[in-house]
């Protein structure tokens, strides 16, 4: 019945390419009042994923909320992602999704109920997948789509994953493919097959609750989820958290079939280059870099992959059970030194 | 000149069309994108100075006119007035005036500053206009953001003229981010364009 709807139509920046710049919101949130509290484990000044409240010594509870402009042409799979995407950052914390709520705009001028219906049901589906309750949510008419949701996971205070937990020796995997935003931009444009297409949307509903349990299971402390400022931009803010250097070798960034001859080509989406402007200072590419390379570690994630920093002893281990979980393009990207003085804390190889 | 049309077009089209002239092999030494696309006319200048392809950005009816030379190839940006015609009535020729301090003259570094900003400030008023303008070693702080010829740099290279800053003295100073007027260079094409011009001034 939605031969004909393509959400992507009208989207100039979708999925979290539509991020406000980084440095900008920081400056901003830094100006706003706070209640302090002993009970907030994580808040907003490590940059981390979701907040972390400890409710009693064994259990805390974990908020985050997000949503977006449609990444893709169908909104079933729009309500997917956008799920997948909010519930992440539950993941990223090491996390068990208990509840969401709907966060909803939309023009019903524009598009028919049935349209606002299949969002709803991709992220429902979602929401059961990833075995939290939908309680709600709220919805308002705007000119353009954008859908999300408030998610409330829970977690052992002792067990929370956090981006200020990163050591020195250990190795950083990384649990999707790079690529999102050039796949998005190109299929735009007629430039991408319908193959890389449908792998990137596939990639992008995909949940982070294997790689969750794995991390949970193996003890790691350190992780984030790589979303809108791109891997280095979120490997900035791992590096910045935990007063570690991290060393990203670019030769072994996994990305979508295509997605370097696209980039290539010419096909780089502007969040790319604002994430560029958002890790100068923070992150140092060698002069004779491949700009191809440097690019797809700067493109804008939706619904990305989980970058976590583990022990090398166990890194083999991790990565085969990553992948026999279905995240088939998991790579051992880098490693965590201790921070160099006088030098950019995320050094690109 | 080859003219690439990119009016009209959304990101990241104006880009891949950039890229793909850059790569045509029948297009010899450069071609001119159209583009009313701010955004799109601030990620291919990146896109040019990261790779470090010389170019040329005039503001004309809402449009931009961005120039590009290809690598490799000589300069064709010296006369850029015949394919995109700045109407300010003034001749220009190929000299390059070379700013190697932010003071001019030996003396008082106070009155230095002085004479300088008088001396960018007048670039304009002469008759036959630089082709280029070449900034190195503190001269590089004269083009950052936050200097008082900011403007003037601005409008001197939309009249046309390539404002050239030394790579290494930006990374020296640490400016290399607030310079907003002007290609990031190194000493091969600097000593190229010096080698090459008829003269050279220096203030």
């Amino acid at each position: 019945m939605n031969d004909k709807i393509d959400l992507l139509k009208d989207i100039e920046h979708g999925g979290c390419s539509a991020k406000l710049p980084a440095d900008k919101l920081r400056e901003i949130v830094s100006q706003i009042p706070v209640l302090e509290s002993p009970d907030l484990m994580v808040g907003s000044n490590t940059s981390d994923d979701a907040m972390v409240m400890k409710i009693t010594d064994s259990l805390a509870i974990i908020q985050t909320t997000d949503f977006f402009p449609p990444v893709c042409s169908d909104p079933f799979d729009f309500g997917q992602i956008a799920a997948a995407n909010a519930i992440s950052d539950i993941y990223a914390m090491g996390g068990a999704p208990l509840s969401a709520l709907n966060l909803v705009m939309f023009p019903s001028q524009k598009y028919g109920e049935e349209v606002l219906l299949e969002i709803l049901r991709g992220g429902a589906e979602k929401v059961i997948e990833a075995g939290a309750v939908l309680g709600g949510g709220h919805t308002i008419e705007d000119p353009q789509i954008k859908y999300g949701l408030a998610v409330t996971g829970t977690a052992h205070p002792g067990s929370i994953i956090t981006n200020c937990a990163a050591k020195p020796g250990e190795v950083l995997i990384l649990t999707k493919p790079l690529g999102t935003a050039v796949v998005v931009a190109g299929k735009k444009i007629d430039l991408v097959s319908d193959e890389v297409y449908e792998k990137a949307i596939s990639s992008m509903k995909q949940l982070n609750n294997h790689a969750c349990s794995i991390m949970v299971k193996s003890g790691i402390m350190a992780a984030t989820d790589i979303t809108g400022f791109g891997l280095c931009g979120h490997a900035c803010e791992m590096a910045l958290g935990s007063g570690v250097t991290l060393k990203i070798n670019l030769h072994h960034l996994p990305s979508f079939e295509g997605v370097y001859d696209m980039i290539n080509s010419g096909c780089i989406p502007t969040a790319s280059f604002r994430n560029l402007r958002n890790v100068e200072g923070k992150a140092e590419f060698p002069e004779h870099i491949d700009y191809n390379l440097k690019m797809l570690a700067l493109d804008a994630q939706t619904s990305g992959g989980i970058l976590m920093s583990v022990k090398e002893s166990d890194s083999k281990r991790i990565l085969n059970e990553l992948i026999d979980s279905g995240y088939e393009y998991s790579a051992i990207v880098g490693e965590v030194t201790e921070r160099v003085p006088e030098k950019p804390p995320v050094c690109l190889i | 000149m080859r003219e690439i049309d990119a009016r009209g077009q959304q990101c990241p089209k104006p880009l891949i069309m950039t890229r793909s002239a850059l790569s045509d092999k029948t297009i010899e030494y450069g071609f001119t994108v159209l583009t009313d696309n701010a955004t799109s006319k601030d990620n291919i200048e990146r896109y040019l100075s990261d790779n470090s392809i010389k170019f040329t950005t005039t503001e004309k009816n809402d449009c931009w006119h961005i120039q590009i030379e290809k690598p490799g190839t000589e300069s064709v940006l010296s006369e850029p007035e015949l394919h995109c015609p700045v109407t300010t009535g003034k001749n220009r020729s190929d000299h390059i005036i070379c700013i190697k301090s932010r003071f001019m003259g030996n003396g008082s570094d106070e009155l230095g500053e002085l004479l300088m900003k008088g001396f960018v400030n007048t670039i304009k008023e002469i008759s036959p206009l630089p082709g280029e303008i070449i900034l190195y070693n503190s001269g590089v702080l004269l083009a950052t953001d936050d200097s008082t010829l900011a403007e003037t740099f601005a409008e001197l290279h939309s009249l046309g003229i390539r404002i050239t800053v030394c790579g290494t003295c930006a990374d020296y100073f640490s400016v290399k981010d607030h310079i907003t007027t002007g290609t990031i260079s190194n000493m091969y094409d600097i000593l190229s364009a010096l080698s090459n011009c008829s003269r050279v001034i220096y203030p």
